[in-house]
């Protein structure tokens, strides 16, 4: 039996992350326990790592340097041993290698790119974008797998993740401009909307990553 | 298809109460009201769920989607010094997080809590909501509540007043008579 290790450092609330990871892995008909975790041994151990993120890029960065152990533990269990890597939201933008958020904080930097204000086009757009919004997919991905274009996901924030490598860019989105939904290189893959609340589109996509041979 | 679990509700467990104080911070921001403009600090929503367990004249309801509390409604009774009014009771604090939306959990949160007033013996349910929550107003009036008046400043968002609608529904009607 596979173990998820879905990092717990203080950022929110991990239980509806925690519940669709679970049911998903129930339709990717596998077998996974769902560790909610701030152990570093335990993530270091785990099949697949997932790390949510709600609030400010640099409280998160600042939550999870905190945790004993968990960059080095991160750092080994994603680079050294690739295994497959989800970042939700947050936890996506945390890939990058700075934030703009409150000042600029010094990311992971496993993805090239920095994490901005959501600036839309039309200034009738609300901050934060809230809410279900389509996806355009830009490169085939087997998180994506089998979703269709224009499948809906929901997002809540109000910063962007602006890639430097387009490559890295596999879904956008469209709030008064393009951005970036879904990104991803290697074994790491991130979505700035929320899985564990996008209802069909999510719970497929964490099956897909679920089921993700890297 | 998505699971869907109304709950009356008198202790929360930890998860619940978490998943309570995150789908209100979604609803507020929103703009889904209940009193709230921005969300407050955690440990001050967490504390307002708390409070409304300990109200003997608040009766709580939570909506689950695939098990996850997600909205949330509160029947709430006359204090006992009323006798005037007491066949009236209120709904209030009624609201499904935005990523809940769509799946018919207010009809189901508003009908819950119609069935408690009518079990509890009330002969009115009363409410009001902001003149912006459409999609509350066409649920609220397809299930029978009358307006009966609208309150130009009912409520005040970013400086600016905002008009509320108040409705009332009689729960146990008088019988027609027959038609002859």
């Amino acid at each position: 039996m596979e173990t998820v290790a879905l990092i717990d450092y203080g950022s929110g609330n991990l239980r509806s992350a925690a519940k669709a990871i679970e049911r998903a892995a129930g339709e990717a008909e596998a077998s996974y326990t769902v560790l909610v975790t701030s152990d570093a041994d335990a993530v270091r151990r785990a099949d697949r790592v997932v790390l949510p993120g709600v609030g400010a890029f640099a409280d998160c960065k600042r939550g999870l340097s905190e945790v004993p152990g968990m960059l080095e533990a991160l750092e080994e269990v994603v680079h050294r041993r690739g295994r497959p890597f989800l970042g939700i939201c947050v936890g996506m933008q945390l890939m990058a290698e700075r934030g703009r958020e409150y000042g600029v904080t010094e990311g992971l930097g496993w993805i090239r790119g920095e994490v901005v204000k959501l600036e839309p086009a039309d200034p009738a757009l609300k901050i934060p974008h809230m809410g279900w919004n389509e996806l355009n997919i830009r490169h085939p991905h087997p998180v994506l797998a089998g979703l269709p274009e224009g499948a809906h996901a929901y997002f809540v924030h109000s910063y962007q993740f602006k890639l430097a490598d387009p490559a890295t860019l596999i879904a956008s989105a469209d709030y008064g401009g393009p951005f970036a939904a879904v990104v991803g290189r290697d074994n790491l893959v991130g979505t700035q909307f929320h899985p564990e609340k996008s209802q069909a589109t999510g719970l497929a996509l964490i099956a897909n990553f679920l089921r993700w041979k890297v | 298809m998505a699971e869907i679990a109304i709950d009356k509700v008198d202790a929360l467990k930890t998860a619940d109460l978490h998943d309570l104080c995150d789908a209100a911070d979604d609803a507020i921001r929103a703009g889904g009201g209940f009193g709230w403009v921005e969300p407050p600090p955690r440990d001050v929503m967490e504390r307002f769920w708390k409070g409304v367990l300990v109200v003997p004249e608040r009766v709580l309801f939570v909506a689950r989607l695939d098990g996850v509390v997600a909205g949330s409604a509160q029947l709430v009774k006359p204090p006992r010094n009323n006798e005037a009014q007491a066949h009236a009771a209120q709904l209030t604090t009624s609201f499904v997080a935005p990523w809940a939306r769509g799946h018919g959990l207010a009809r189901r949160l508003t009908m819950a809590v119609m069935d408690e007033a009518c079990s509890a013996g009330f002969r009115v349910l009363n409410l009001d909501v902001r003149v912006t929550q459409e999609a509350a107003i066409a649920l609220y009036e397809s299930l029978g509540f009358r307006r009966w008046g609208t309150h130009p400043f009912y409520a005040l968002v970013q400086g600016k007043p905002l008009a509320g609608h108040f409705y009332c529904k009689d729960l146990q009607p008088a019988p027609q008579p027959p038609a002859q």
